[in-house]
């Protein structure tokens, strides 16, 4: 669905019109419950996070000023839900600290090339701190630019940089280290 | 290197991710694309981050679907039936719920839902998905929908009850009038759940 005709929705969301508001949902459900999903890690808490999304959007439907896409603000409100989520239950270091010790070789890179194991994905992906994690999803679930995912998570482009760099850096080593590839 | 002196390697390297999901363009796609081509490395580090989201992008997830919409419509109701300033000139009674039903009701129906939904949830084991209005769900179809009126006095834990007895799922409700809509998964359990229904006239007080 085009960002026009997202936007036409919430338009008519705005005015209670509640068929809007289910076609809004179908178009945008799947893709926001993968992406609060994959950092909960418990179905039930990322549906009740969802729930909250949603009614946050028919509620605020008529304050969409059209500044972003509409898909980043619906991001940006499931971004800052999830983020709420794991401050209030101390699940996270909201700092950018990491873990240097990263592998270069490119073996790391190769290995993945090589072998796309999901479940060493995952894991390497549950590793990382929800704000490097939401950088990569947002890159490679949905494909956005890393303009939008600053929109998204309302920091400096270069901050997301500076994420990508790391999450990408961590994500290869911990690959090459689950799969054990010889140097 | 040389192609690219705009660019730090630390910035190429994260760019990198978005020559990967093709949303890279202009001068930093062309410094980026120059800096791989001259770098053994980065041509791999690129290859990996492209299977990496094509393996995301193939991950199935069973999200709550038609369960969750209902959810929210519920919410969204109840949210609407809730009186929230009292207007000078009208008797009391105009400020009362225009439902029914009474607000620990709507809640109980709220939390019914969350446990039907968290029941489907648990339930599903990835060889079906949920589907929209529209669609077809897999434990109830829009086609066999019973509308309820739930008696005054009946208790969340007899409503849920009975509901689960039957095999029903809220849809949709309450109503300007305290109505929800049911539904059943074909015509007989339909027909059977309505004469259930009518017949626990201390929980219901209309079916049909």
């Amino acid at each position: 669905m085009l960002n026009s005709e997202l936007a036409d929705l919430l338009r008519r969301m705005a005015d209670g019109d509640r068929t809007a508001f289910a076609a809004f949902y179908k178009e945008l459900e799947k893709p926001v419950f993968r992406f609060i999903v994959s950092k909960m890690n418990d179905p039930h808490e990322a549906a009740d996070i969802q729930h909250d999304v949603f009614m946050d959007i028919w509620r605020s439907a008529g304050r969409f000023e059209g500044r972003s896409t509409v898909k980043t603000w619906v991001f940006g409100i499931a971004y800052r839900k999830t983020m709420d989520h794991f401050r209030k239950h101390k699940r996270v270091d909201l700092t950018d600290e990491i873990d240097e010790r990263v592998d270069d070789s490119p073996d790391a890179a190769t290995c993945l090339a090589s072998a796309q194991e999901a479940e060493h994905l995952r894991y390497c992906m549950d590793q990382l701190k929800p704000q490097h994690r939401s950088v990569v999803e947002l890159a490679f679930y949905q494909d956005m630019t890393y303009g939008e995912i600053a929109t998204v998570a309302e920091v400096p482009e270069g901050t997301i940089k500076t994420r990508v760099f790391h999450a990408k850096k961590l994500l290869l080593h911990c690959l090459s280290s689950r799969m054990e590839v010889p140097s | 290197m040389s192609d690219t002196p705009e660019l730090s390697r630390d910035e190429i390297e994260a760019l990198l991710v978005f020559l990967a999901n093709d949303t890279l363009e202009g001068e930093e796609r062309a410094a980026v694309e120059a800096a791989v081509a001259a770098d053994p490395q980065l041509a791999g580090e690129l290859e990996a981050l492209k299977a990496m989201r094509r393996e995301m992008q193939a991950e199935e997830v069973s999200s709550p679907g038609e369960m969750g919409l209902a959810r929210l419509m519920r919410e969204i109701d109840a949210e609407a039936a809730t009186p929230v300033v009292p207007q000078a000139g009208l008797p009391e009674a105009a400020n009362l719920p225009s439902a029914p039903g009474s607000f620990w009701k709507i809640a109980a129906v709220v939390l019914f839902g969350l446990v039907v939904a968290q029941t489907a949830y648990i339930g599903y084991d990835g060889g079906t998905d949920f589907e929209l209005a529209g669609g077809e769900s897999p434990a109830a179809s829009a086609e066999f929908t019973i509308r309820v009126a739930f008696a005054e006095d009946a208790s969340e834990a007899e409503i849920r009850a009975l509901l689960l007895e039957q095999g029903l799922v809220i849809v949709d409700g309450p109503s300007a009038i305290g109505l929800y809509t049911l539904a059943a998964p074909d015509d007989a359990a339909r027909a059977e759940a309505v004469t259930a229904l009518v017949a626990r006239d201390d929980i219901v007080e209309s079916a049909e």
